[in-house]
């Protein structure tokens, strides 16, 4: 193998050589995305990071093809989109949300191939960097961690009276584990009880909605959970009827029904993974040294749809979030982001 | 592209065609020996993942093999004993076990869902700093794979000479039959499904070393694309043939498998249409040989409607 490619290179110098040196062309640049999966959040990251790198391609005067796959949550397929990468010579990998991440590092462990990661919730817990500050390998990018204490702040913020919370996340969702550890943490502090339900898939998150309802919780506080997120459309209304406001860790969740949805601006964070793989390509940072940037920009998205169903008037509830986030917006519910 | 791509791609296809052909063997026993359909394979294929990354990460990578293949086996006889023993019907204590194996993963990894190899010792670290220097230094993950997958074949191979592993196809093909010799068909199923999910247990073992992390889902599905591998090896090595033949036609298919899915990704197709790929892959697989069996009586039928016509 490595015969036949000295072979080829040697050729294509020759020929080069030849032809004479070829006018100074537009240089260039290819970018392999892989999604994890198809979700409203996720999807809004690869958008906005396509956007940006185009902008970003012609401001600066290149051309970066992009190559843009979706694994659909299957390990193996995940696997030959990034043999596929590889195949083509990416100059730079990006993998939105952790499994794929964790992949990526896995299959470019031989390879200088540098990877931007985007939207993993916790890349020092599973590995993919030594430090926020300095990732020391190939590996870097954007992360989603939630500010659960801020969350927590705001359903007392709405509801000082609130004693029951529910906890409803999925147990199998990494993203989860330690968001909800905080939020446990938080609420024994404050001497408030709560209830942890669990769903692994949408029939069991209904399931565990109706328990909620039946326990008659105060509230419900849900981390960046992606199962929750499938079920959200499902459940939303069920709350809204039960008049039990659903505080969630993600703007997407409010967009699918839920009370409020806190956290990170999903389109900032492509755009800014976007500018952390453009730094590496095209300003020749080196990934080692890059620190991985988080997004903690509190922004509490209500649907007022919901705010209406639930009793909880929007100006009064917004006035009362001021306080904890940088910024208080409504929306009204819809499958996707326009 | 240069052919160095094209072998790179072919390559990854045959690494994968290898660990998913270790679960395709499993079901050449269970599926094809037994004549068992068993749906706990997903779930079995995640536990010796997480019982393979967990005896990897406290520092055994070489006792991760055997501790998946223990697992996968008593996996296989909880299912054996809940179809023999208990009166749940074959496909349903599938699906139960395999229903149960994902709460067993969840408390097996302490309630995480995903787990990093990345800086553990692998088999295949193992294998890649024995080979350094050596011409197959860049080989190593091939090899191991190629040595688990050959191994396993030639077991099963040599285990199907035996008696018990006669009685087991026995037992697939006419339980009644086998009763009658004084073998107890609830024994041979129960061996015959422990040793299919050992392998299997295994496979998941392999696929999380290879790809260096876990993830509690990474089993799903599998099940339909061992099927599938399964099928498409039958093409090639059908039921008339040899059991060491129809073994490596099962290899073979698994690696069909995942060569179609690198040609449908080379030609930009989104990867959510893969799934209809396969689907498409299991129904050629089927109906090929039989439309092809069908030729000569379409030909047949042709002739005689012409000579009717001139008549």
């Amino acid at each position: 193998m490595k015969k036949i490619t000295a072979i080829l290179t040697v050729l294509a110098l020759a020929l080069a050589a030849l032809c004479g040196t070829a006018a100074a062309e537009e240089k260039t640049y290819t970018i392999g995305i892989c999604n994890y999966v198809d979700h409203a959040s996720l999807n809004q990251i690869v958008a906005s990071l396509k956007e940006r790198l185009s902008a970003v391609a012609e401001e600066r005067g290149v051309t970066i093809r992009i190559l843009d796959d979706n694994a659909n949550a299957d390990g193996s397929v995940m696997q030959q989109i990034i043999s596929n990468f590889i195949a083509e010579e990416v100059d730079l990998m990006v993998g939105v949300a952790t499994p794929v991440a964790m992949t990526m590092q896995g299959m470019t462990e031989d390879q200088p191939i540098p990877v931007v990661f985007a939207a993993v919730s916790d890349p020092l817990a599973v590995e993919l960097v030594s430090s926020l500050e300095e990732p020391g390998a190939n590996i870097t990018g954007t992360s989603d961690y939630l500010n659960t204490d801020a969350i927590i702040e705001l359903i007392f913020a709405a509801n000082p009276a609130a004693k029951n919370i529910a906890l409803l996340y999925d147990a199998g969702q990494d993203a989860s584990a330690t968001p909800i550890a905080a939020a446990k943490a938080l609420l024994e502090a404050k001497g408030v009880s709560y209830r942890e339900y669990n769903g692994s898939n949408q029939q069991e998150v209904i399931l565990a909605a109706d328990a909620i309802i039946a326990d008659g919780a105060d509230a419900v506080f849900t981390p960046t959970d992606n199962t929750i997120m499938d079920a959200e459309l499902a459940i939303a209304e069920k709350f809204a009827e039960a008049k039990i406001p659903h505080y969630a860790g993600a703007d997407s969740f409010a967009l699918n029904g839920a009370f409020l949805g806190f956290g990170v601006d999903y389109a900032e964070l492509g755009r800014a993974t976007a500018d952390t793989a453009a730094a590496i390509l095209l300003d020749g940072a080196d990934p080692a040294k890059t620190p991985v940037r988080m997004f903690d920009n509190g922004i509490a998205t209500i649907n007022t749809d919901t705010a209406a169903a639930v009793g909880i008037d929007y100006e009064t509830a917004a006035a009362a979030f001021a306080p904890f986030c940088t910024l208080v917006q409504p929306i009204a519910t819809a499958e996707n982001f326009e | 592209m240069s052919i160095d791509k094209w072998l790179g791609l072919g390559q990854t296809a045959l690494e994968l065609g290898l660990v998913n052909g270790l679960t395709v063997l499993a079901l050449f026993l269970s599926y094809s020996m037994l004549n068992v359909c068993d749906l706990s394979t997903d779930g079995c294929f995640t536990l010796g993942a997480a019982v393979g990354t967990l005896t990897a990460l406290a520092g055994y990578p070489l006792l991760s093999l055997p501790a998946a293949m223990l697992a996968g086996s008593v996996s296989g006889f909880v299912t054996a004993a809940l179809q023999t023993r208990m009166g749940v019907q074959s496909l349903l204590a599938g699906i139960v076990v395999n229903t149960a194996i994902y709460s067993l993963n969840m408390a097996l990894t302490g309630n995480r869902s995903t787990l990093s190899l990345i800086k553990a010792p692998t088999v295949f670290s193992m294998a890649r700093d024995a080979l350094k220097g050596t011409p197959l230094a860049g080989q190593y993950a091939l090899l191991v794979l190629l040595a688990a997958a050959a191994l396993a074949a030639v077991f099963l191979c040599l285990f199907l000479r035996t008696r018990l592993g006669l009685a087991i196809r026995a037992t697939g093909s006419n339980a009644d039959m086998v009763r009658s010799s004084s073998i107890n068909p609830a024994f041979t199923t129960t061996v015959g499904l422990c040793l299919s999910n050992a392998l299997t247990g295994l496979s998941g073992c392999l696929m999380a070393q290879q790809q260096k992390s876990f993830d509690v889902n990474m089993g799903q599905g599998m099940v339909t694309v061992a099927l599938a591998s399964l099928l498409i090896g039958g093409v090639f090595f059908g039921k008339n043939r040899s059991i060491p033949l129809r073994a490596a036609g099962t290899l073979l298919g698994a690696f069909l498998f995942r060569l179609v899915y690198m040609l449908a990704l080379r030609l930009n197709m989104p990867a959510f249409m893969l799934k209809a790929v396969s689907a498409a892959i299991v129904v050629i697989a089927i109906s090929g040989p039989y439309l092809k069996s069908q030729i000569p009586v379409l030909i047949r039928r042709g002739r005689a409607a012409g000579k009717g016509g001139t008549a």
